[in-house]
């Protein structure tokens, strides 16, 4: 082996320690919403006499809290389903929030296609999607508040309709070559877009027209019974680990760094754990009497919900205290 | 290219990059999301670039060297670096030449752009004009690091060799 194989070999075993992109994904929304607040606030300080600016970014924040989104509201726990998309209760006409709830439930429900599984999933404040894939191919589904941008494939765009609704087609050749991508995208509801993409203009269409904006439930999601008050859920889903994650901080755009994360595992509970992105791993105690582990310096906790399923919790910042910590995994259910 | 789109194309890359470059998942992820972030209102000119992907990866580097000079300024180190420091650990010299892991830690002794230009040639396999266009320098500047790079590598391998079997 060449020096230069051991070089590329290092620094392959130094790619594998990459960050989840769906959790990276969801903290960049966070903070685009984040910093769009920011800039919105900023132009109304620019333009009005002080006082009333204050008024203003009062209103602001109750409208980013919205009516049925105070931080002290306990959230409900949803139950997780199997394979396929299950819709739940919704009234006709039923107008999808432009916030979705901050418990794991989709705002939308589709079927899949033959053979196709629930890959990656997520739920935050400011978009929803799913991954489906069978073998390479693969469709995803995202709804979002907002159009998605307009880019540099105009050329490409048709006309075209979504169980009735006026939508674009659009082939996308991606900048770097490779595979054309086609997308659909639609605005079935107003402040609702959704857009599905698939290497194959037949899966799009299949997952496409099968959408309606009734919540549903995504497999695997794990359930929390309650949150401690003053905490919100700002993510919700699972990515290429493998494994459900919740971030849970002080309001529903908390970054990551604010948060605490519970992560749903299948299996039994290990008896040590991870402490760092560097590998560095902690024993976890014996169960105490509500069956809950921790690490030595308490920062995390492990419970095995049940004989299939273990949660751990973990502390970000002070934001998060560690008896809240321990309310959230006491909290946590495998359904 | 729209922003959404290119993140679900680009993005399981670019946190590779980031995570090869720093070798810490916890800095990798923060430098993706700050530089997605910061891309999101300047998508409209950026998406008209010839490669967007590099101009990604220019803001991670960018990241990487600014996170750096503000953690120079602040770092102490642990008693468990010095403790490792006054007694390195000699262990079998052709085994820790195929550690990969040990690679790793010699190439955190480079200095960051030639970290970069070697993450970039040897990780990504980009040309000296990619590396160039992310680096914001020229062609021959990439050689100068990646050949540097590699001969400082060589050098502090050889040297531990020596030590290890002294």
């Amino acid at each position: 082996m060449t020096d230069h194989d051991l070089l590329r070999a290092a620094l392959t075993e130094r790619a594998s320690r990459a960050p989840d992109p769906e959790v990276v994904l969801a903290n960049t929304t966070i903070g685009i919403r984040r910093a769009r607040s920011r800039r919105r606030a900023t132009a109304v300080a620019g333009t009005v006499a002080i006082a009333t600016a204050a008024i203003a970014a009062g209103v602001m924040v109750l409208d980013r809290q919205g009516p049925t989104q105070s931080a002290h509201q306990v959230q409900p726990a949803t139950a997780p389903t199997q394979q396929s998309s299950t819709a739940r209760q919704a009234s006709p006409g039923q107008q999808l929030p432009t916030k979705p709830s901050v418990s794991a439930t989709l705002p939308f429900t589709f079927t899949a296609p033959a053979g196709f599984r629930w890959d990656n999933w997520s739920v935050t404040p400011s978009a929803s999607m799913v991954d489906l894939r069978n073998g390479t191919s693969q469709v995803n589904a995202l709804l979002t508040p907002t159009a998605p941008r307009q880019g540099g494939h105009q050329g490409n765009a048709q006309p075209t309709t979504v169980r009735g609704s006026q939508a674009e087609l659009r082939q996308l050749t991606p900048a770097s070559g490779g595979p054309v991508t086609v997308q659909l995208v639609w605005q079935p509801a107003p402040g609702t877009w959704i857009t599905v993409t698939s290497s194959s203009a037949e899966l799009a269409r299949s997952v496409a027209d099968s959408i309606t904006l009734t919540p549903s439930d995504p497999p695997e999601a794990g359930a929390v019974a309650s949150l401690p008050a003053g905490l919100a859920v700002s993510y919700w889903g699972r990515g290429n680990a493998g494994m459900t994650t919740v971030m849970i901080g002080p309001d529903e755009f908390a970054d990551k760094t604010m948060c605490a994360t519970l992560n749903f595992r299948s299996g039994t509970a290990p008896n040590e754990v991870t402490t760092s992105g560097q590998g560095q791993r902690a024993p976890l105690s014996a169960p105490d009497a509500d069956g809950v582990r921790h690490t030595p310096d308490g920062r995390i906790l492990v419970r095995q919900l049940d004989q299939n399923h273990w949660a751990q919790a973990s502390l970000g910042t002070s934001a998060v205290t560690a008896a809240q910590l321990r309310d959230i995994i006491l909290a946590a259910s495998a359904h | 290219m729209e922003y959404e789109e290119f993140c679900r194309e680009q993005l399981a890359g670019l946190v590779r990059f980031a995570a090869a470059l720093t070798g810490d998942t916890e800095l990798a992820q923060d430098l993706v999301q700050d530089a997605l972030i910061r891309a999101y209102p300047r998508w409209p000119k950026v998406s008209r670039l010839d490669r967007p992907d590099l101009y990604l990866r220019k803001m991670v580097v960018n990241g990487h060297l600014s996170w750096l000079r503000r953690w120079y300024q602040r770092s102490v180190r642990s008693s468990h670096d010095l403790i490792e420091a006054a007694h390195p650990v000699a262990a079998d010299p052709a085994a820790r030449i195929a550690d990969a892991g040990h690679l790793a830690e010699l190439l955190s002794g480079l200095s960051r752009r030639q970290q970069a230009a070697i993450v970039l040639r040897y990780f990504e396999d980009r040309d000296d004009a990619e590396i160039a266009q992310v680096l914001g320098c020229g062609q021959a500047t990439v050689r100068s690091h990646v050949s540097r790079g590699l001969s400082a590598l060589r050098i502090r391998a050889k040297a531990e060799r020596a030590e290890a079997s002294s």
